[in-house]
């Protein structure tokens, strides 16, 4: 039996999920990475051919992918509720997920306050934060305080030259941040020129890590990092 | 008056299990660093801590983040390179910070319900 299509079936399930509930890029990479890892070290331990039967088993045992997503999702109050959905009895959840998404979306909606990029007027109607356009040479960042999460693959302050979304605490600010210095890093080229407050600007979905181990994308940088993907990613060191 | 429903029992034992498992993970890795199958598979041994072994991963992800767990990469004799964690002086100073609260917690708890028996 491959096992190949089903693991990769499940994964997918997985980032599909996690990205449902507004997990970032690179957790959702680390996490499925970490995962797969599991997957391998369960599939070695049955240390017996195995099965299909035995593989939907070894699987189910490590979770079903909503219920992993809700609990890599957990740092918000409207999240937490979506993951006591999630873990509630299935004769329960059909009712209590209706009620309780709609209840998370309140919440969320409360909790994200975005400043218009263009202008940087105070408008708080919107509920996701667009960056790029008029300010393409600029990133921007957003200050969501030592406890707040953003969802683009970093909490707290981040820069990001992509859409993002405040999950929380209910009020952010965005604002520009001049790009002084950018030079360019290929994919797997190790950039050891950091030292302290170095950036790391990545499109979309993207990885950097920094000393061989942490994803940092759009975050600050202590000394080498290398990019792992996409093949270029901006290096840039903010001003200040 | 809203009545509390002793019936909702998922609910306190998700809350509970919620509150102490970062705690059961800072305490497995007091003895020496694992890796993450091993720290979920010893946690999904133990009766009704974890849902299942998979979200121990995203804990994982939220102590690190947090800076009571470090991780180092190391190869494996069996796949890819595996990551070990093991616990930071902070989050040893957490474990320890629980493990005093939990003690006086779980005796209190314990009395109330003694007593309800007598």
């Amino acid at each position: 039996m491959d096992p190949t299509p089903i693991v990769d079936g499940y994964l997918a399930e997985v980032d599909a999920e996690l990205t449902r509930v507004g997990v970032g890029a690179a957790e959702r990479a680390e996490l499925t990475s970490e995962l797969r890892r599991h997957i391998e070290d369960a599939r070695a331990e049955l240390a017996v051919e195995e099965s299909e039967a035995g593989l939907r088993n070894l699987l189910e045992r490590l979770g079903r992918p909503d219920v992993l997503a809700a609990e890599a999702a957990l740092d918000t109050p409207a999240a937490a509720a979506i993951a006591d959905a999630a873990t509630a009895p299935a004769g329960r959840r059909r009712v209590r997920r209706w009620q309780l998404e709609a209840a998370g979306a309140v919440v969320a909606v409360a909790a994200l306050v975005a400043v218009s990029l263009a202008g940087f007027s105070s408008s708080r109607t919107q509920t996701e934060v667009a960056i790029g356009g008029p300010l393409a040479a600029c990133a921007a960042q957003v200050v969501a305080g030592p406890n707040g999460v953003v969802r683009n693959g970093a909490g707290g302050a981040a820069i990001f030259r992509e859409g993002v979304r405040v999950v929380s605490p209910a009020e952010a600010k965005v604002q520009a941040v001049p790009v002084p210095k950018a030079q360019r890093v290929t994919a797997n080229q190790t950039f050891v020129k950091g030292g302290p407050r170095l950036q790391v600007v990545l499109p979309g979905r993207g990885v950097a890590r920094a000393g061989g181990l942490a994803a940092v994308p759009g975050g600050l940088c202590n000394g080498p990092f290398t990019v792992v993907f996409p093949h270029k990613a901006l290096v840039v060191r903010p001003k200040g | 008056m809203r009545r509390m429903e002793p019936g909702s029992g998922r609910n306190w034992l998700s809350q509970i299990r919620r509150g102490t498992i970062e705690y059961c993970v800072l305490a497995l890795l007091c003895s020496g660093e694992r890796y993450g199958f091993e720290i979920a598979r010893q946690l999904s041994e133990a009766d009704g801590l974890v849902t299942s072994e998979g979200t121990v991963y995203p804990l994982l992800g939220r102590l690190r983040q947090s800076g009571l767990v470090e991780t180092t990469w190391r190869e494996s004799t069996q796949g890819p390179p595996r990551r070990y964690y093991r616990l930071t002086e902070d989050g040893r100073a957490a474990l320890q910070g629980f493990q005093d609260q939990w003690g006086r917690f779980r005796t209190a708890v314990d009395s109330v319900l003694e007593g309800s028996n007598s």
